[in-house]
């Protein structure tokens, strides 16, 4: 198969499943809901050394938002509903809690509930205040710009981490263009995000390594420097590759976002991308398999 | 299938207690069954065929049409449903109710909504005194649900109320949120003495403010609330002409108190009339 005169291999992206929810942030206008995001989801690449992975969906027009301000809808996923709990508790609570003028809803209507402000009203010293307002309770915690709103609690649904997908081009310009055409179109898919610095991870990683202390390393058969010393997946017209990792509410999502990027990354002329191939783990670690050829059908 | 219609033909026997008639309690009756259906009037018991004229057959929407103040009790512990009643009521309309929503084109007696726990009730003209109030040996008031008067409300609306909303749209007499425990009531007219006496936590939107002449609220100073909007867009769902009108509420003056009782309750004063 090939799209645009680029190969796409015959192969799957092996993805987990995870505990994922939506949270909502919205302050008085669009520069301080993205500090307020921005902190919120830093340092939330993966959840081997993060915690959890996250990412900004998307924005939100003011009449989108439970409070008619601006806002984002942030998701986070972890491998286990403790962890969401302490970093929904932790990232909502240094970085939106803090930051002037938020407000803080759930963006998911189903679900189990798990705290949002439920704890961290606590933080308003027996001065915080309650409001329920039909099925929903909020609290109004007083702070010094005047009240941190946030809804009691959000809600966690099952979701699908480690969706995937690389791009293999000529050089590192074009692989990089490539990457940040797919994340555009990515990022207009509802229900993902790409936890990635810009969307895009260069340094993919392989279960396991030589040394006893570390559980993944670099995925050294996709190294380009490395084809001449080991028995290297690139052919020698590979100068770099990128990969896409796409974390999603559902499978349809993360089919979606993967079929969008991977149109848009072999868009143009002259575009140099050679092939895009996927990351897995032989199918037996994932129970979710998106195959490429599939998915572009 | 049309709204089962019963129409009071018999306005001479006197009170009549209600509460039997609710869309739960009659859906599934055929015609026959309906007009023996004993409805207490004093202290005799007439068959509602003696009483209203029958029409329609679907009682998941009931209409009451001709109604008048001594009609007590209507919707009584309604739990789903829809109930619109043409004309006045008596006493305790909505009294415990559960869920469903009845709206009234005319007046409403004492009582209206005591002990309520959800559910709508929207009544077109005014209400008595008790407004969302305790039931007889209660500890608490209202206790959920939405209550609209488009008129003015009696004294000690929302007394002891523990949760729901409630918005007036005209005055309200003394002692408005009396003991209130949690909940909201709006008001966009005048209150009279003694608003929020005695007001453990809550809210009380007031378009006026109020004389504190009890001196238990301390002036917090004029704010903009993220809350006001959260509560916009919810009576937006039962009532989107009130709901606009709480726009007033954007900026208001907050008061904190019953300082005699905790003081975690508030009232916001529209800093815009």
């Amino acid at each position: 198969m090939k799209i645009n005169g680029v190969a796409i291999d015959d192969t799957f992206a092996e993805a987990f499943p995870m505990k994922a929810t939506r949270i909502i942030v919205t302050a008085r206008n669009e520069t301080w809901v993205e500090h307020a995001v921005r902190a919120m989801t830093g340092f939330a690449t993966s959840v081997i050394a993060c915690g959890c992975e996250a990412g900004i969906e998307r924005r939100l027009r003011a009449g989108e938002t439970p409070d008619g301000r601006p806002g984002a809808a942030v998701l986070l996923f972890t491998m286990s509903n403790k962890e969401l709990i302490k970093q929904v508790q932790n990232r909502v609570g240094q970085c939106v809690l803090t930051s002037p003028t938020s407000a803080c809803f759930a963006g998911l209507e189903q679900g189990d509930p798990i705290p949002l402000g439920k704890n961290l009203r606590f933080f308003g010293d027996g001065w915080q205040l309650s409001k329920k307002l039909g099925t929903k309770r909020y609290w109004r915690v007083p702070v010094m710009d005047g009240e941190f709103v946030c809804e009691e609690n959000t809600r966690v649904v099952k979701a699908i981490g480690g969706g995937n997908f690389l791009i293999l081009a000529t050089d590192q310009d074009s692989a990089l263009a490539a990457s940040e055409r797919a994340i555009v179109a990515m990022q207009k898919v509802p229900g993902v995000i790409m936890p990635f610095p810009g969307g895009v991870v260069r340094s993919g990683s392989k279960v396991g390594s030589r040394y006893k202390t570390l559980p993944a390393s670099t995925n050294h058969l996709f190294c380009p420097t490395l084809k001449g010393a080991v028995k290297s997946e690139l052919t020698a017209e590979v100068g770099a590759v990128l990969e896409i990792v796409i974390d999603g509410l559902d499978a349809e999502s993360i089919s979606e976002a993967t079929r969008v990027g991977i149109v848009a990354a072999c868009r143009g002329r002259k575009h140099g991308v050679l092939r895009i191939s996927a990351g897995n783990y032989g199918g037996s670690l994932g129970p979710f398999h998106f195959k490429l050829r599939t998915i572009l059908e | 299938m049309s709204a089962l219609t019963l129409t009071l033909a018999d306005a001479s026997a006197g009170a009549l207690d209600l509460s039997v008639l609710t869309p739960a309690a009659l859906l599934g009756l055929k015609t026959t069954a309906l007009r023996r259906l004993r409805i207490p009037a004093g202290n005799r018991q007439i068959a509602l065929g003696d009483l209203f004229e029958v029409s329609g057959d679907d009682a998941s929407c009931l209409r009451l049409v001709g109604l008048h103040a001594a009609c007590h009790r209507v919707g009584r512990g309604m739990r789903e449903g829809r109930m619109e009643v043409t004309g006045r009521v008596g006493d305790e309309l909505g009294r415990e109710m559960r869920g469903g929503e009845i709206r009234i084109s005319g007046h409403a007696g004492a009582g209206a909504g005591m002990g309520m726990l959800g559910g709508y009730i929207q009544i077109n003209g005014s209400a008595g005194d008790a407004l969302g109030g305790l039931t007889p040996g209660a500890t608490r008031g209202m206790n959920g649900g939405v209550l609209v008067v488009a008129g003015n409300a009696g004294a000690r609306c929302g007394e002891r109320m523990r949760r729901g909303f409630v918005v007036v749209g005209g005055d309200a007499g003394e002692y408005l949120g009396d003991r209130m425990l949690a909940g909201t009531i709006a008001v966009f007219g005048r209150t009279a003495a003694h608003a929020g006496f005695g007001m453990r936590r809550g809210t009380l939107l007031l378009g006026h403010a109020p004389q504190f002449a009890d001196a238990g609220f301390s002036d917090c100073g004029e704010f903009e609330l993220g809350i006001m909007t959260l509560m916009r867009h919810y009576l937006a769902g039962f009532h989107p002409g009130f709901a606009k009108r709480l726009a007033r509420f954007s900026r208001a003056r907050r008061w904190s108190g019953d300082l005699g009782y905790g003081g975690k309750g508030e009232i916001l004063v529209a800093a815009t009339i």
